[in-house]
């Protein structure tokens, strides 16, 4: 057997059923010994997308996603892919094809240094040097992708070493799903913590994706129900607790709610669980939940106390955290407060004009609860729409590029996640300007029957840089109009995807139904107010308290 | 501040430009660096000395987070480092 057939092996034992890339030169051996393989490959129409691909299939399936490339260009091609799962700590083995050897180091055709290019971006990468490393690099790659925080791991796989034959007697045994533990937390600091929650009497939960990489959701949700605290959430917690639950106060942050945003200003105990104190959620770092005393669950020691000191640092596994601190707590007349700002902050939904209210889209879009329903996003207005607007009821059915923005990102990420959940259904919510970066995938689409219903909200422009440009730039509008967009819908059609265009408030119900019936792919055209903003805002540089809102009538 | 740091690796191929790559972004700046692979062949240690605004503790995290690495202990702390910016 060669390397490439070896690698097919070493990814069947690690149980991996589908493989999205793109051949090239320098993998062509891989890509022949796919032809004797029961594993799926998915051919996607850019190597980005077959990152972001794997990466929306490991999101939706908690599995380690999987992508190929070739040399060169295609390698290069996957580089935002990586950066993207590396900053939202997604599990992911990235295989490139590259020159033979002996000809690295020498400026090759399409030989580029992408084990240096990758590096910052990988939680780890490999170059195969020597055949008989190469089923022990694949069991180590999707070792190191799954434990601790996960993250892309990238092998580099010469040419020559995919062609070279070994003996299988020759090769250690194939040995797959190792896994490495998670540290236990600290009695210590948990008994800390437990005094700390039970002398509180203004606590917040503030969730983050660590719960969703920690599978502890359930745990979460107990410990709210044990006691009795109102939650806060990241882009990336969202769903951790079920959006609809009483004591969700929603997203906080620049686009956060103001009742999540304000509440933290106002706790005296803020219970960080698995979230990094990002500079979109804190906003001014100095003025962040000032008078708040900080315990930090984290699976992840270098986030503890990175960025605000934790006065009680708990690292370890969060489940195990967060069934230790369950009690009652005397809290009524805060949690009230937090429930009465809810309310009085509920958005109507009833915005004037004529246009399609996205939010209200949305809204409805989520209401829907017949199918189990997934939401890809790319980057923009959209996007903090879907945020603040979508109820979600587990954290893997929200699947949104938080810590990079790539634009681009909602459509492929939808490809994966309907491969990652064949009944359900998954929608991508896309702008006029993302889906123009990935739209080679209506192609991916069409050729593999992927039901993904794509919804493109248009604005006429790069809805929230212009946005940014009319409250920070004193209206300077620069490079940001789409006017002259193509027509998307005929465009889904030359790809031979079925579409529709809603311009017209009253057409949206039968939109979102077709949304839910059709039973193959569709593109929803949607006219939306080009002057439409995203509120709440916290400016840039400043504190959480200082929301800007809506104030065009 | 001026940190300099023993830091023990896998001798992996890229180990000390991860190591030294990492420290960059982290913006710890490179004072001086000294690297053998030991005799076996397999191990390698460095003794790198860094300047920062930043935390010792930040940056050993940061590099404690590195599959090749399997230890990072600070050798020293200088403040002098402070004059020297103001000295330019
Ligand atoms: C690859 C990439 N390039 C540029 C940006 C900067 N950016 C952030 S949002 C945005 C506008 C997005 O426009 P659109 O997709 O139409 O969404 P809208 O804000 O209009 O809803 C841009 C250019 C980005 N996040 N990603
Ligand atoms: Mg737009």
């Amino acid at each position: 057997m060669n390397g490439a057939g070896i690698l097919i092996k070493a990814l069947e034992a690690e149980g991996v059923e589908i493989i999205f890339g793109y051949p090239g030169g320098a993998i062509m051996p891989v890509y022949d010994a796919l032809v004797d393989t029961k594993v799926r490959h998915i051919l996607v129409r850019h190597e980005q997308a077959a990152a972001h691909a794997a990466e929306g299939y490991a999101r939706a399936s908690g599995k380690v996603g999987v992508c190929f490339a070739t040399s060169g260009p295609g390698a290069t091609n996957l580089v935002t892919g990586l950066a993207n799962a590396f900053l939202d700590s997604v599990p992911m083995v990235a295989v490139t094809g590259q020159v033979a050897a002996p000809l690295m180091g020498t400026d090759a055709f399409q030989e580029v240094d992408i084990y240096g290019i990758s590096m910052p971006v990988v939680k780890h990468s490999f170059i195969v040097r020597d055949v008989k490393d190469l089923s022990d690099i694949v069991a180590e790659a999707f070792q190191i992708a799954r434990s601790g925080r996960p993250g892309p791991v990238l092998i580099d796989l010469p040419k020559d070493v995919a062609l070279a034959e070994v003996e299988l007697s020759e090769l250690p045994e194939f040995r797959g799903g190792r896994k490495e533990a998670v540290p236990r937390p600290e009695a210590r600091q948990l008994n800390q913590a437990r005094e700390m929650l039970a002398a509180s009497r203004k606590p917040i939960v503030y969730a983050g994706g660590g719960v969703r990489i920690a599978g502890a959701s359930e745990q979460l949700r107990n410990f709210v129900e044990a006691t009795g605290i109102p939650v806060v959430t990241t882009l990336h917690g969202i769903g951790a607790v079920a959006g609809d639950h009483p004591l969700c106060l929603g997203m906080l942050g620049m686009h956060g709610s103001k009742e999540a945003n304000l509440s933290v200003q106002d706790c005296d105990l803020l219970i960080a669980v698995g979230a990094r104190f990002d500079d979109r959620v804190t906003g001014k770092l100095a003025e962040f939940a000032p008078e708040a005393r900080v315990i930090h669950l984290d699976g992840d020691p270098s986030e503890v106390s990175k960025l605000r000191a934790a006065d009680c640092p708990v690292v370890g596994n969060i489940k195990t955290s967060l069934n230790f601190l369950h009690m009652e707590l005397f809290i009524e007349e805060w949690v009230s407060k937090c429930l009465a700002r809810k309310a009085e902050f509920a958005c109507s939904y009833d915005a004037p004009g004529d246009f399609v209210y996205a939010p209200g889209f949305l809204n409805q879009l989520s209401s829907t609860k017949d199918r189990d329903l997934h939401i890809c996003c790319d980057v923009g207005q959209h996007q903090m729409w879907v945020a603040q607007h979508c109820k979600f009821d587990a954290p893997r059915k929200h699947i949104s590029s938080g810590g990079l923005g790539t634009m681009g990102f909602g459509l492929p990420a939808a490809v994966g996640a309907q491969f990652a959940n064949p009944e359900s259904l998954v929608v991508t919510v896309s702008g006029d300007g993302s889906i123009m970066m990935n739209i080679q995938e209506l192609a991916t689409l069409k050729r593999y029957n992927i039901p993904v219903k794509v919804v493109v909200f248009d604005n006429q422009a790069l809805g929230m840089v212009r946005q940014w440009q009319e409250l920070f730039f004193n209206e300077r509008y620069s490079e940001v109009d789409l006017s002259d967009n193509p027509d998307f819908a005929e465009l889904a059609k030359a790809f031979g995807i079925p579409a529709i265009t809603v311009n017209d408030r009253a057409d949206v119900a039968g939109a979102i139904d077709k949304i839910q019936s059709e039973p193959g792919p569709l593109l929803v055209h949607v006219m939306i107010d080009p002057r439409q903003n995203v509120w709440p805002l916290v400016p840039p540089g400043r504190a959480n308290s200082e929301m800007l809102e809506e104030t065009r009538a | 501040m001026r940190y300099t740091f023993d830091i023990s690796m896998k001798n992996s191929e890229g180990a000390l430009e991860r190591v030294l790559g990492r420290l960059r972004q982290r913006s710890f700046s490179l004072c001086s660096l000294k690297a053998d692979s030991l005799e076996s062949g397999k191990e390698m240690v460095a003794r790198v000395t860094v300047e920062s605004e930043r935390s010792a503790e930040y940056a050993m995290k940061q590099i404690d987070k590195l599959y090749d690495v399997a230890r990072v202990v600070l050798n020293e702390v200088v403040e002098e480092a402070k004059q020297d910016v103001s000295a330019k």
